[in-house]
């Protein structure tokens, strides 16, 4: 293991500047890949990528066919290269306050939310570029606007042909970011995702047990407690996240009673469907 | 003697180091939490390490006399950073959202200043309704009692634990925790667990009264499969059989993927779902009387 961290931090190292680093110089500048035959070396490489990327620093091969260039570059740390532009900023000071606060929590591999691709879309929106990436089989070209999570999962909001969507950021993948910055103009408010479009939103009022409601309330959106005890809860509801109602009534089933309810057509349309 | 390292205690230590030439050693030790041992021996590792152009890439000389570390480091070694977007993105949503955290952004200006940088650069990320209500009173230094209910359960139950680890997994963040009566490693979602106590009144009995159960589905949809364990999943075209820990867990995954899945067998799962759904259609007809 102790040779697979030098040659780790041998590996980081290499990526002293923006400009993209060839995989045969590479293997000609880490001690351990020269006497490695093609096909060992690219599997050593590939594990010690895989090493990098559970720690946050991904090596990203790019091949951009409007360019001569083709190569790895470093990524995994947007956010830093930020804070280095900015002069309001003591590195030393901001870095010892992190060092403080990583001491709360014990966090397997430092982190417990998982964002795919997480600093090409931060460098996208924070930028305004487009990004291209492939969608459950579909190659998709869209101008990034938000993202957020909901019941543990990344969702990415962005204009495909001026008409927002939303797409589920772990079904992303091959993504690629544009040339140009500024390529549209800030999207101020905070993203509307298309679940929001609709105007077919049920309302209910339920009392139940306080308990089963704090455990399950992620599952729909929508929620606002009325009163509450010890013991239960009146909550309305007002959504049209039907699956997410349905999963957190179908689970608290037998527990809940129904006080009050409106505009219930559309709900019980898509319990009829489902 | 011989140190279980982490990739990331190395490129920390190279990060404290390279901030300044010379170190305290104890200051050094404090500040990094190691041991001396564990220390010099990360230091004896970087220090073997060459740059391209053939120079070292960190090099350290121990005064032992006055307890004092000095440090050349390579232009390279300045590259090496662990504040990385995925970790700073964590302490965001925390920041955010855990009480003991926003507790420290409003008391310590140097936290505040952390936090509004932060929240400047992720503007643009919605964290819903994220809550992490339990985080805070998981006591990482002892044993401790939890009140949980278990998916697809709504029974609660009071397990006697000594935490170990936070983890996510694909239903959230879940502790790892040695169960004390049970004498094995469990895993609880932290958004079940209802009460954390230092002690309770009275004895706990031992409980293990879930069974395995074995589900039979079809589903097209490879999140379905990418949610359970692909190792255990047995596969026949688009059927799948998976060995649930419990009849609770199979209907919490059932009713998670009721639109991605065709429940197969067994019956008892199929009838439970059936009639908690005749039970919700009449909820939402009669009950208002």
């Amino acid at each position: 293991m102790k040779n697979v961290f030098k040659r780790a931090i041998e590996l980081i190292s290499l990526f002293n500047s923006d400009a993209l680093v060839s995989t045969d110089f590479i293997k000609d500048n880490i001690k351990d890949y020269r006497s490695l035959s093609e096909q060992s070396f690219r599997r050593a490489f590939e594990r010690d990528k895989s090493l990098l990327k559970s720690f946050g620093i991904n090596l990203i091969y790019e091949n951009d066919k409007w360019s001569n260039e083709k190569g790895y570059s470093i990524s995994g740390n947007y956010v830093y290269k930020e804070l280095l532009k900015d002069d309001s900023i003591e590195l030393s000071t901001f870095f010892n306050t992190y060092l403080y606060l990583k001491k709360l929590y014990f966090f397997e591999n430092n982190k417990f939310f998982v964002l795919e691709n997480i600093s090409q879309l931060l460098k996208s929106i924070n930028e305004k570029r487009r990004i291209a990436f492939d969608y459950h089989g579909v190659y998709k070209k869209v101008k990034p606007v938000g993202i957020r999570l909901f019941n543990n999962i990344w969702y990415l909001a962005a204009f495909e042909d001026k008409k927002l969507k939303t797409f589920i950021i772990k079904n992303i993948s091959n993504l690629k970011i544009g040339n140009k910055q500024n390529l549209f103009s800030q999207y101020d408010k905070k993203s509307k995702f298309s679940w929001e479009d609709k105007n077919t939103d049920i309302y209910l009022e339920i009392n139940l047990p306080t308990y089963l409601y704090e455990i399950n309330k992620h599952l729909f959106h929508g929620g606002k407690i009325l009163s509450t005890n010890i013991q239960d809860i009146n909550l309305s509801i007002k959504t049209n996240d039907f699956l997410g109602l349905y999963k957190f009534l179908m689970l608290v089933s037998g527990s809940y009673r129904v006080l009050n309810i409106k505009n219930e057509k559309y709900f019980k349309e898509f319990l009829n469907e489902i | 003697m011989k140190f279980k390292l982490t990739l990331h205690e190395i490129l920390k230590t190279i990060q404290v180091i390279e901030t300044k030439s010379s170190w305290k050693l104890d200051e050094l030790i404090q500040k990094l939490n190691f041991s001396k041992d564990h220390l010099i021996y990360i230091l004896t590792l970087i220090s073997d390490i060459y740059t391209i152009d053939g120079n070292l890439f960190f090099d350290y000389e121990l005064d032992l006399e006055n307890n004092i570390l000095n440090f050349e480091f390579s232009e390279e070694a300045t590259y090496i950073n662990i504040l990385n977007d995925a970790e700073l993105l964590n302490l965001f949503i925390l920041m955010s959202f855990d009480k003991n955290y926003k507790k420290l952004v409003i008391e310590d200006f140097n936290i505040q200043k952390f936090y509004e940088k932060l929240n400047n650069i992720f503007k643009q990320f919605d964290l819903g309704n994220l809550e992490l209500n339990n985080l805070q009173n998981i006591n990482f230094d002892n044993s401790t009692y939890i009140e949980y209910i278990k998916q697809g359960s709504t029974e609660r139950n009071i397990y006697n634990i000594k935490p170990q680890v936070l983890k996510t997994n694909n239903d959230g963040i879940i502790l790892e925790a040695y169960d004390i009566l049970d004498k094995r490693e469990k895993t609880f979602l932290v958004n079940r667990i209802l009460n954390v106590y230092e002690k309770v009144d009275g004895e706990i009995k031992y409980r293990n009264n879930s069974k395995n159960f074995i589900l039979e589905f079809k589903s097209k949809n490879q999140m379905v499969l990418d949610y359970l364990d692909n190792e255990y999943v047995i596969k026949k075209g688009n059927n799948f059989k998976f060995n649930f820990y419990s009849k609770n867990n199979a209907l919490e995954f059932c009713l998670k993927f009721i639109k991605d899945i065709e429940i197969l067998s067994p019956k008892e799962i199929i009838d439970e779902i059936n009639y908690r759904k005749i039970k919700l259609i009449e909820s939402l007809t009669h009950e208002l009387n």
